[in-house]
């Protein structure tokens, strides 16, 4: 029977009334049209896929005035908001001490490290950002236990909101770019500041908010320790350059260019991806006792 | 003392259509699609449907079906009254406008 496991998928993605309402008469008529012919079976395929991509934003549209509620406000984003304040001025301090320790191996002249190490301030936003969705998502979870949709719909603002942070936090570091390179190419040379491509770098956040959301199904002290764990590694990883990675690139042909492209993605989704593996051995060594799984 | 506004309510060229596809019989998504010549989408007719029984235009039942058949079963539609005068009044709307000027008096 065609659709069993598309309905398997619209059911746990769906609100059950959106589902009965919405996704199961598509699929119940795709389940008829497969009883005459198989053409019109794969006609009706997108049109499924059209109809729960629609459900899910309606729920999530239904979701959004729950995350945002006066109680939410109060319980959940404030809180969140100290910790993302805190995760900032952590990263910062790191960025700070790194950055400026580089700086001084590279001699630059007082008035462009003063502008580098100012960006470093706007740097710290990004990763702030989302420790708030770490937190939040956590938090939101806690609040209602059966709410992962809730805790998608805050993810999606979050990544919103990151996007604009990105794109003011380049606008912000555009000085401090154009200072390196006039002093490291000194007077008469010409150079070239190329602007990070900035929707792909907002995008290669969206992972680390969906991480949050990961993280949430978790309760107790494990979800602090792995975001923070996964938080300095990446923040470790990005001062440094990913210059562990040179020796691999080297070796394969090919992969210089696919990782060290002007695009952050595939780097950034190769180190999550060895995170979320580190972080599951973390928990699965210590964390086991306490880990309740989400109900 | 000045008098509440009335929210009207509101009824696009599509649901009309799906209103008159309708009629008085129960019919199901895709047998709206199947009668409209085109005029309907598969994508889009759930959506729609969806909307006009919030609406209160359309109601709506699971069809029954024999013990131990297989797959999900159909949802058949109808007509609301309160549809069909909605509709009513969008037909009568719809020629009051189509009138020129001239002919309208």
């Amino acid at each position: 029977m065609p659709g069993i496991w598309m309905t398997r998928i619209a059911r746990r993605l769906t609100r059950p009334d959106t589902f009965d309402r919405l996704v199961s008469p598509a699929i119940a008529d795709l389940q008829l049209e497969s009883q005459l012919t198989r053409f019109a079976r794969w006609r009706h395929y997108p049109a499924i896929v059209l109809v729960i991509a629609w459900a899910l934003i309606s729920d999530l549209a239904g979701e959004l005035p729950r995350v945002f509620d006066a109680e939410a406000l109060r319980l959940v984003w404030r809180r969140a908001a100290a910790y993302a304040l805190a995760g900032a001025a952590v990263n910062w301090a790191i960025y700070y001490t790194l950055i400026g320790a580089r700086l001084s191996d590279l001699q630059i002249a007082d008035t462009a490290r003063q502008t580098i190490l100012q960006s470093v301030v706007y740097q710290s936003v990004a990763p702030g950002l989302t420790v708030l969705m770490i937190v939040a998502a956590y938090n939101l979870k806690r609040r209602d236990p059966a709410g992962l949709r809730t805790v998608a719909a805050a993810t999606i603002v979050v990544a919103v909101t990151t996007l604009v942070a990105t794109y003011v936090s380049t606008l912000l570091q555009e000085p401090a770019l154009h200072a390196f390179a006039l002093e490291r190419l000194r007077s008469g040379a010409t150079y070239e500041v190329v602007r990070p491509p900035l929707l792909i770098n907002a995008i290669s956040m969206v992972p680390f908010a969906w991480l949050g959301v990961v993280l949430s199904r978790r309760r107790g002290w494990p979800l602090g320790f792995s975001a923070c764990t996964i938080l300095g590694t990446w923040v470790l990883l990005n001062v440094t350059g990913f210059s562990f990675l040179y020796p691999l690139a080297r070796l394969v042909p090919g992969l210089d260019a696919a990782l060290f492209s002007r695009y952050s993605v595939p780097s950034n989704l190769l180190t999550l991806v060895g995170l979320i593996l580190l972080w599951r051995t973390i928990e699965r060594r210590f964390d086991r006792r306490d880990v309740v799984p989400a109900r | 003392m000045p008098q509440e506004p009335i929210k009207l309510p509101s009824i696009s060229s599509t649901e009309a259509l799906i209103v008159e596809l309708l009629g008085g019989h129960e019919r199901f998504g895709l047998e709206l699609v199947d009668g409209s010549d085109g005029r309907l989408k598969r994508g889009t007719i759930y959506v729609t449907l969806s909307r006009m029984e919030t609406k209160g235009f359309v109601e709506s039942r699971q069809e029954e079906r024999p013990a131990g058949a297989i797959g999900l079963p159909r949802r058949m539609y109808r007509v609301t009254a309160y549809g069909a005068k909605v509709h009513q009044a969008y037909l009568l709307l719809r020629d009051a406008l189509a009138l020129k000027p001239a002919e309208a008096h």
